[in-house]
């Protein structure tokens, strides 16, 4: 099965954001893993590996789009999209690990060890998190495609578009039938109960605070984890829009009628392109700010990194088997991940991973 | 409904986390009804090992003030409790801590001015 090319764009869009700008995104706090001092983070060194991390991701940026640009005009093959994608990564994860090395011999440890000594009542429960107006316009938007393509089935045209180039043009087609109509809808369903699921955990997220403006700071951590669970509702809305949407392409689908097509996919998919990286963008720099504020109240972003700074690995991999908590909030202070010195931490892991090589798989099957 | 701990005190810290509970059921921050977090969740907060909190909690369980439900979570279900049977204890520990004031310097005043705002604020409602 194969969805539309709007997909390359998406993936372009969350890779660079992963391998782009969360390394970099905490600063001095976390920069390529690593805390550095506010003076080594500002001065020429410094800056140095800041640079050639943006100069790269502009280069490969430029030259994805222009690859992608190329295969419109049908001068290059979809091959030549993998390449660069796969030649980003690793570059993005070499100009990492040979940051990460260097600046390792710089770090400042702990200088609070034990800095958990307060923690509060309240319970941290999903459904106290969870947006309802949100939740029941995603329900909405999977149940409306399934209503209509159920009212309309007799009229679905017996062989189905499933794949369009960037000009709008139809490249791929399969039979009819009950498996091949609903499939758009079958994921839309998996990946919302997948964000649910995920929303659930990371809500149980410890949170360390800190000895002085304690109530202020938890506040305020409970704010910043309301922003991340809004960016997963972003995508979560974004998701089940674009496969809704894809679902009822069979319903004005006509034979020879391909620039409605065009219009319906080119326009849906530029709006989620435009409204995902607005959404994102306004919810991350609320989350800036909120930063700063954390760092006027205690002097960093997360109190907890501070004593625990020598079970990261990588920057990236949280290790504490002495930790009961399976997950933590990442060190790049974005998200969330699990720790791995547990058994939970590891099992979640491989499911993660399991369930990303299957995506990759049915993708590319 | 911030609970604390001092990790460097001598005191265990089920002990120190059972006194700040009853610490804030006394000033009313919890009523009765409140659910109180997953042992997993507090453990994970204050960087404690999970049985320190489950013991905590049963403490609490066995004096009547929360229920603890397996798989429900521990609610609070009283904030005062009979007395009777902590008749004997409660000059113990008045003669205890006053014995600690007076060994460090406090005068009589210092010592009622403290009860005082301490049991204005403690019982305010009655």
């Amino acid at each position: 099965m194969q969805g539309s090319n709007w997909i390359s764009v998406f993936t372009v869009l969350i890779l660079v954001t992963l391998f782009g700008i969360l390394p970099v995104y905490r600063r001095n706090e976390s920069y390529f893993g690593v805390r550095v001092s506010p003076s080594l983070y500002a001065s020429r060194d410094g800056k140095r590996y800041f640079h050639r991390w943006c100069f790269s991701l502009g280069l490969f940026t430029v030259v994805i789009f222009a690859v992608l640009y190329l295969e419109i005009l049908g001068s290059l093959t979809i091959v030549w999209f993998n390449v660069s994608i796969t030649a980003f990564i690793i570059t993005q994860a070499l100009l990492y690990a040979h940051s990460y090395t260097r600046l390792k011999e710089h770090e400042i440890l702990t200088d609070i060890e034990s800095p958990r000594t307060a923690a509060s009542l309240e319970v941290r429960k999903l459904r106290n998190f969870l947006n309802h107006w949100i939740e029941l316009t995603a329900v909405f938007l999977i149940i409306l495609p399934v209503i209509l393509l159920i009212m309309n089935y007799g009229s679905i045209p017996n062989s189905l578009p499933i794949h369009w180039n960037f000009r709008g043009i139809t490249d791929g087609m399969v039979d009819k039938s009950i498996a091949n109509v609903f499939s758009p809808i079958g994921i839309a369903l998996a990946i919302y109960l997948i964000t649910l699921v995920f929303s659930g955990f990371v809500v149980k997220a410890k949170i360390t605070l800190p000895d002085k403006n304690t109530a202020e700071y938890h506040q305020l951590k409970l704010n910043q984890l309301n922003i991340f669970l809004r960016i997963v509702d972003l995508v979560k809305l974004l998701v089940v829009t674009e496969m809704g949407a894809t679902a009822m392409v069979p319903l004005i689908y006509r034979m020879g009628q391909e620039s409605t097509i065009r219009v319906y996919m080119t326009g849906i998919n530029a709006t989620l392109v435009i409204v995902l990286v607005m959404g994102v963008s306004l919810l991350l720099i609320k989350n800036s700010k909120i930063n700063t504020q954390l760092k006027t109240l205690a002097g960093t972003v997360n109190i907890g990194y501070r004593g625990e700074a020598k079970h990261w690995k990588w920057g990236i991999f949280y290790v504490n088997p002495h930790d009961p908590a399976i997950w933590v909030e990442k060190r790049d202070g974005l998200g969330y991940t699990v720790n791995l010195g547990s058994s939970a931490g590891k099992w979640i892991l491989g499911v993660i991973i399991f369930i990303l090589l299957a995506i990759v798989l049915v993708i590319n099957l | 409904m911030l609970v604390r701990i001092d990790t460097k005190s001598k005191a265990p810290i089920y002990k120190q986390i059972v006194t700040e509970i009853e610490r804030l059921i006394a000033e009313g921050v919890i009523e009765e009804g409140t659910a109180l977090p997953p042992v997993r969740q507090l453990a994970g907060d204050l960087g404690v090992n999970l049985n320190t909190v489950a013991i905590a909690y049963r403490n609490l369980g066995a004096l009547g003030l929360i229920r603890i439900r397996h798989g429900f979570g521990a609610v609070v279900i009283k904030t005062t409790l009979a007395n009777d049977e902590f008749q004997a204890e409660l000059p113990k520990r008045i003669r205890d801590l006053v014995a600690w004031a007076k060994v460090r310097g406090f005068s009589f005043n210092d010592l009622t001015k403290t009860f005082e705002r301490i049991r204005n604020h403690l019982y305010e409602e009655s």
